[in-house]
């Protein structure tokens, strides 16, 4: 199981997209949802974003204007309950009203389970997976081709992480149920 | 020090029992009010919790009040329990309320129960709960990426984790991009004393190095110390050739300065233009033996910086000796060359108050811009 799937399924719903497409202020709220006492700082959470403070601080304040984050103390931020309602709202077919406290319960105890809404079907679920290996895959090339044009450590590192993950998402392969660029599925050793 | 006012009483006049003023019962095991079912009962309510925003409101209560002794004491043996749903939970309370980590012996118990630990998000977290101890830097080795990852962010750099955090940019067989990004960008942060200790490290390091994980590695490194150490050889390790009997240090030494060289010359960061311009300054010695790296790194160095390059340059001029002003023009003539709008403005301006300030000053510099031309 995810870190919050069995916390706010709804919210994790909704930020549990591919990387790629989650928009920083996406990822900052995932890694509250993750980590509830998370108390971080934008250059900490620049860190553990790979993006710049300032636009660490920028998106920061953008979900506390939303009212989905405030300040905790005078360091961290803190999830807003009443956002965090606003958010779920926003999910189509949220799971939240048919789950129970003893279905997540459930969910929570058994690792093989997921939290989250299974795939409408085979066929949908591999071409999904065909279609972010292919978008993986154009980006791992060009990452290659940007590395041999002019190659540094960092575009070589870069090239690298882009065909660690092609490789990870075909181990994965069509019927792992997760995100493929989600995070990875805690394996119960 | 941070005067924790969370909590601050009324005064002595105020309120000595009752709960204190926030929503709700005052948990278990909080300062004044121990109350022994508590903590757990609210750890319980969270872990079960159907709705966000009564999750997001237990945490809140979770986050705003402070355990005492008797409340750590019952969120550690819940932490304990391996079948405990609420261990999560417990584990993040404890990383946020971190009086317990004065106590070694917690934190060493700690870091045993994260080795042992086989749920991957409970031991995420518990790495989390010891971020900045030396603990953590056992598990940048960890099987889960995640924990791993955790790990590296957690990392007090220091010269105690440089090994482990070698290990894991140089010496590990199978790569972990997640985990070397983040170790790479917190690099930087690197006290200038602990380069030498890393340098030493890596003298010492048995096996050959991967000359491109090598590269990345003094690439993300503070530019000036790795300078006055691989470069300018100052601040040297520990070591002398005749301690070397087969060559190896010599030989590693070199693949290190090598390196380095190319780094630097291939991207220079404004600290250690800064750095190359002081110090021509002030000597000569300095300037001719690292004249053609300078010459390379103004080359290289990016346009956006130009302003603050021209604000040090014209410090430094005002408390440089004839002479070293002249070392300096080189530099600016090469720099407004490049320079548009504002910043070439400015260049040109300090270009022509240093021609004032001597008839053999504005001769030199006339050599260096029709030198510059012809080229």
């Amino acid at each position: 199981m995810d870190d919050a799937d069995s916390l706010v399924p709804q919210v994790s719903q909704f930020l549990r997209r591919t990387e790629q497409h989650l928009t920083l202020e996406q990822k900052l709220l995932r890694l509250h949802v993750e980590n509830p006492f998370l108390d971080e700082d934008a250059v900490s959470l620049a860190v553990r974003t790979g993006a710049a403070a300032e636009q660490v601080a920028q998106a920061l304040a953008a979900l506390c204007q939303q009212g989905l984050l405030q300040q905790a103390g005078g360091r961290g931020y803190m999830l807003v309950p009443s956002g965090l309602d606003l958010l779920a709202a926003q999910v189509p077919g949220s799971r939240l009203q048919a789950a129970t406290s003893e279905s997540l319960a459930a969910a929570e105890d058994d690792p093989d389970s997921s939290a989250w809404p299974a795939p409408a079907g085979g066929a949908e679920a591999a071409d999904s997976w065909s279609a972010q290996v292919r978008q993986r895959m154009a980006a791992a090339i060009r990452a290659i081709r940007s590395a041999m044009r002019g190659p540094t450590p960092d575009g070589i590192l870069a090239a690298r992480a882009a065909l660690s993950e092609v490789d990870r998402l075909l181990r994965a392969g069509p019927g792992d149920g997760s995100d493929a660029a989600g995070p990875a599925r805690p394996t119960s050793n | 020090m941070v005067l924790d006012i969370r909590f601050v009483r009324s005064g002595p006049e105020g309120p000595k029992d009752g709960p204190l003023p926030m929503s709700g019962a005052m948990p278990a095991g909080t300062r004044g009010e121990p109350e022994a079912t508590s903590w757990s009962t609210l750890l319980d309510q969270a872990a079960l919790a159907s709705q966000p925003s009564q999750f997001a409101e237990l945490v809140q209560r979770l986050r705003s009040t402070v355990p005492n002794d008797e409340g750590i004491e019952t969120l550690w043996s819940m932490v304990s329990q391996p079948d405990s749903r609420r261990r999560w939970l417990g584990v993040l309370a404890l990383g946020y309320h971190r009086g317990w980590l004065s106590s070694r012996s917690r934190v060493r118990s700690m870091a045993t129960m994260a080795s042992r630990e086989g749920d991957a998000r409970v031991r995420r977290a518990m790495v989390w709960c010891l971020r900045q101890q030396d603990e953590v830097a056992a598990f940048l080795a960890d099987a889960e990426a995640s924990v791993a990852r955790e790990a590296a962010l957690g990392l007090a750099l220091n010269r105690r984790s440089l090994p482990a955090v070698m290990q894991a940019l140089l010496l590990d067989s199978s790569p972990r991009p997640a985990v070397e990004a983040v170790l790479l960008q917190r690099l930087g942060e690197l006290h200038a004393s602990c380069v030498q200790a890393l340098v030493r490290h890596l003298l010492r390091v048995e096996g050959p190095l991967c000359p491109v994980r090598l590269a990345a590695v003094l690439a993300h490194l503070p530019q000036v110390p790795v300078f006055q150490m691989l470069v300018e050889q100052r601040h040297l390790p520990g070591w002398s050739p005749q301690d070397d009997e087969d060559g190896q240090l010599a030989r590693r030494w070199q693949e290190l300065v090598s390196a380095a060289q190319r780094v630097l010359a291939e991207q220079p960061r404004l600290e250690l233009v800064r750095y190359l311009l002081t110090r021509s300054s002030e000597t000569d010695a300095f300037a001719r033996r690292h004249g053609r790296f300078l010459r390379g790194a103004m080359q290289r160095t990016e346009a956006a910086t130009g302003s603050a390059l021209i604000a040090h340059l014209s410090r430094l001029a005002e408390r440089a000796s004839e002479e070293g002003v002249a070392r300096l023009a080189e530099p600016l003539v090469e720099l407004s060359a490049r320079l548009d709008g504002e910043s070439a403005n400015q260049a040109r301006s300090l270009l022509e108050a240093w021609k004032r300030r001597s008839p053999r000053l504005r001769l030199c510099i006339y050599q260096i811009e029709n030198k510059l031309a012809s080229d």
